[in-house]
């Protein structure tokens, strides 16, 4: 090894051997589909009454969790992992809150009916975020980073 | 781009990443669309489509109603009140219906009784169909969600 913050996942081997452009694409992939697993998780996690199966609600929780957990693990550096769990936090809120308000330009609302339903829908997906998504990605995020770095 | 050596390590993180990623967007698909179910459901077309004030002294009525929805719709109750000329002539009380469903894209025809005012059966017999109005609205569930939908002013076709 070359670089001494590339031993953390054992994603490091192509890190020192590829351009900048194949590195921010192998990033935004990597981002991308944490951000989307997380933002599908804490959907389904605060929409459970439609699931037509029978499951327990904490463990929906496992998707978000994992996703934290993948931006530690899919990182090739300490650097990439900050960088990538901050990108699924962020991009996990906007596919979550997209979801959560779709349905006012899929179906049929006048303007001024969303300008009136626009700001409650995000108050309610935000406050759902603060209050179990965050938490659990966090501690997703953080648990597989404090373990990792326990062993190495 | 150079391709990712394949070490085992590599294979279990993106297997566990691609199953864990595969049964969310299950999930997800389904709570997505009753999430649309259930916002699309407010916007049913509703009519009273027929009434009767039977020997029982209650009002039974007839409601269409057109469930807009990709979801299978269940009424739970309706709390509806009947007026002539502006004046109440149901007691307000709720009706339960046993087993009322609307299936996806379908129209459906659902009986609902309701309970009249003492001494007002004959007023309702003989007023016209203009002077009767049926209001107030239906509790129904998307799944487990459950979603008022509402019959507001509605004069009695025919």
């Amino acid at each position: 090894m070359s670089n001494s913050n590339t031993a953390s996942s054992g994603w490091s081997s192509e890190a020192d051997h590829s351009t900048y452009l194949d590195r921010l694409g192998v990033f935004v992939l990597k981002g991308v589909a944490i951000a989307v697993l997380a933002g599908m998780g804490a959907f389904v996690y605060n929409a459970t009454q439609f699931l037509t199966f029978d499951l327990d609600s904490n463990l929906l929780l496992v998707p978000i969790f994992a996703a934290g957990s993948f931006a530690h693990l899919f990182a090739s550096s300490l650097r990439e992992s900050i960088r990538l769990g901050m990108f699924g936090i962020f991009g996990g809120l906007v596919v979550f809150v997209a979801a959560w308000i779709a349905p006012l330009w899929i179906l049929p609302y006048s303007t001024a009916a969303i300008d009136i339903v626009l700001p409650s829908m995000i108050g309610e997906a935000l406050s759902a975020a603060f209050l179990n998504w965050s938490p659990t990605y966090l501690g997703g995020y953080l648990l597989t980073l404090s373990v990792s770095a326990f062993w190495e | 781009m150079r391709v990712p050596e394949l070490t085992t390590r590599r294979i279990v993180l993106v297997g566990t990443f691609l199953c864990l990623f595969g049964g969310t967007s299950v999930a997800f698909a389904q709570v997505t669309t009753g999430h649309l179910a259930a916002m699309h459901v407010q916007s049913s077309e509703i009519t009273v489509i027929d009434y009767e004030v039977a020997d029982d002294d209650k009002l039974h009525l007839t409601v269409r109603m057109h469930n807009p929805t990709t979801k299978d719709v269940d009424v739970g109750t309706a709390q509806l009140n009947a007026y002539v000329d502006g004046e109440q002539v149901t007691d307000g009380t709720t009706t339960r219906l046993d087993d009322a469903s609307v299936p996806s894209e379908e129209t459906t025809d659902l009986k609902i009784p309701l309970e009249l005012r003492d001494g007002v059966a004959d007023r309702l017999r003989n007023a016209d169909p203009e002077q009767v109005e049926i209001e107030g609205r239906f509790k129904t569930y998307v799944v487990e969600e459950m979603v008022y939908v509402s019959l507001d002013g509605t004069e009695v076709d025919g």
